[in-house]
């Protein structure tokens, strides 16, 4: 029996993070297999980020050591999700994890690696681990897409949540009068109205 | 949400007011009042990742800084220097260029503003043999500041998480004596390895060597109404049910950052779930994600070795594979009278669960 972190897709995994408002940031970890497309995902991972927050997302790629990384995080004032680091060692692991304290930023990082890497990390870099808590997940693709079922249920937690009817989240967004809640744009996306983000 | 994030600066919640001592006199205390019966006194500080070290350090510094004839310094060596490669002369030189702020633009003669050129310079430019010259440099900037400060105390933080020992060995036998030996305190934060074993010869440098434990949440209730009462400064509004946040103390096993982190994981849930609290369910999920993650990775012998963890509270170290265990949190040791070993609790369930399936 194998037993690893709960499968979620892009949608799931950038509504989460970007619902973490407020000072210190956060952490996410989005774990692929050896056959996913690491770039795709990561992609796919920010335009969806993207879209709930209206903010830009920094696309870090490739940093060639630690102290590259951190150069490049704490260069950002934007969220940011970051890849390419599956070739590191493990010795870059360790040295990422002595240099935790300048990873410390106030915006929101999405960690896309192999899950093998993710092994490293628990193994090599536990302080950074200690950070990425529990949001750590299994990228899968087929889970970007909701049963009607899940899909009822989101949106019935999001009327609760506003007070509003479906009908009045998309008269407010045609008046360009919805605020900028993510929430709101994974309703109307949930709506099939992603025409009007 | 933002009141629960793992990875926040431990200073924020500290100046947010976050912070609660730990049942009686908390290691905090134990240090400042020690510090200011004798200041020029080192210590070493050591505890699991995510007890809470930082936050002692920082509470320590805080009620000794109170005391104006103390000048309490804090310092995160991994802001200044690379701990992969700091040596002594290194860390003198980030020591010295701290001294130097406290001088204060306006109070520095020209041979404190030369020495702290050369100390800048030397962390641009290290070279050989400069250990006597950069501790000179350090000497006089002390000596200016005790004009002001009577006594000066370093806190030292990030050196714990050095894996080697040797090097830490080399630190604490270079600068950190040379520096005791001008009369400055210290309380330094080191690896939690180095009050075992070879590492406690390390130890032995120190004054008094001091190990934050892990609250037993299973058998110390007094420590595990403190785990509550840390969640209850971080939720004034009352959104954690008091059921979910006895059932959050009991799943962190003791871990303050695992505390945080679930209490975050928790709230994600009563998100998602378009609910107004946070509900026992929402700590369940919370802590499955928590223990799923916990699992990757391990190969056959070291489940073995958790499952003994499990069933007998059996945990005997004779391999680094089981000391990556214990440094992972997967195991969790609790010195509270009888040291004992457990496994994390977010992973006892899915242990379970893999013990019986076929």
């Amino acid at each position: 029996m194998k037993v690893g972190p709960r499968p979620a897709g892009v949608a799931e995994v950038a509504l989460r993070l970007m619902a973490r408002r407020g000072e210190g940031g956060g952490w996410t970890t989005l774990l692929l297999q050896p056959t996913d497309d690491t770039a795709v995902a990561a992609e796919d991972l920010a335009d969806e980020m993207e879209s709930l927050d209206g903010i830009e997302v920094e696309r870090i790629s490739g940093a060639s050591d630690a102290p590259a990384l951190v150069e490049r995080l704490a260069g950002s004032p934007r969220p940011a999700v970051v890849t390419g680091l599956d070739e590191w060692p493990a010795s870059e692991w360790g040295h990422l994890d002595l240099l935790r304290s300048r990873l410390a930023r106030n915006e929101r990082t999405a960690l896309v690696v192999k899950e093998a890497t993710y092994e490293r990390i628990l193994r090599d870099a536990p302080n950074l681990e200690s950070w990425l808590s529990a949001s750590v997940w299994t990228y899968q693709v087929d889970a970007a897409l909701l049963t009607e079922e899940e899909r009822e249920h989101r949106l019935a937690a999001l009327r609760i949540w506003s007070g509003l009817s479906d009908e009045q989240v998309i008269a407010r967004a045609q008046a360009r009068a919805l605020p900028a809640d993510p929430e709101f744009a994974e309703w109307l996306v949930l709506l099939h109205r992603g025409d009007l983000l | 949400m933002g009141r629960f994030e793992p990875s926040a600066d431990p200073r924020n919640a500290v100046d947010r007011g976050f912070y609660v001592p730990r049942p009686g006199r908390s290691l905090a205390e134990q240090l400042a009042s020690r510090l200011e019966i004798k200041p020029s006194a080192s210590h070493l500080l050591v505890g699991g990742i995510g007890s809470g070290k930082t936050t002692q350090l920082l509470v320590a510094q805080e009620k000794l800084a109170a005391n104006e004839d103390v000048c309490a310094i804090d310092i995160d060596v991994s802001l200044s220097v690379d701990p992969g490669r700091v040596d002594s002369e290194a860390l003198l030189a980030v020591v010295g260029l701290e001294l130097g702020q406290w001088l204060g633009n306006d109070q520095r003669v020209p041979d404190q503003i030369a020495a702290l050129d050369y100390l800048k310079n030397y962390l641009d430019f290290p070279h050989l043999d400069a250990f006597d010259g950069l501790l000179e440099r350090v000497g006089r900037l002390h000596l200016a500041l005790t004009r002001r400060y009577p006594h000066v105390v370093l806190f030292i933080d990030s050196l714990d998480r050095l894996s080697d020992l040797n090097a830490f060995a080399s630190l604490v036998e270079g600068a950190i004596k040379r520096l005791h030996a001008l009369g400055i305190g210290i309380i330094l934060v080191g690896p939690l390895s180095s009050l075992y074993g070879l590492g406690r010869t390390t130890a032995d440098h120190f004054d008094r060597s001091w190990h934050l434990p892990t609250v037993d949440v299973q058998n110390d209730i007094e420590g595990r109404d403190f785990l509550l009462r840390v969640l209850r400064a971080r939720d004034p509004g009352g959104l954690i049910r008091p059921e979910a946040a006895e059932k959050l103390a009991a799943l962190s096993g003791g871990v303050m950052r695992d505390l945080i982190g679930l209490t975050q994981a928790a709230a994600e849930e009563a998100y998602v779930d378009g609910a107004d609290h946070i509900e026992r369910i929402h700590v369940e999920t919370a802590a499955d994600l928590f223990g799923r993650k916990q699992l990757v990775g391990l190969d056959s012998k070291e489940l073995e070795v958790l499952q003994r963890v499990r069933t007998k509270g059996m945990f005997v170290q004779t391999s680094e594979k089981d000391l990556a265990l214990l440094a992972t949190r997967r195991v969790l040791e609790y010195a509270n009278g009888r040291p004992r070993f457990a496994v994390h609790p977010t992973i006892e369930t899915l242990l379970s669960q893999i013990a019986e399936a076929p």
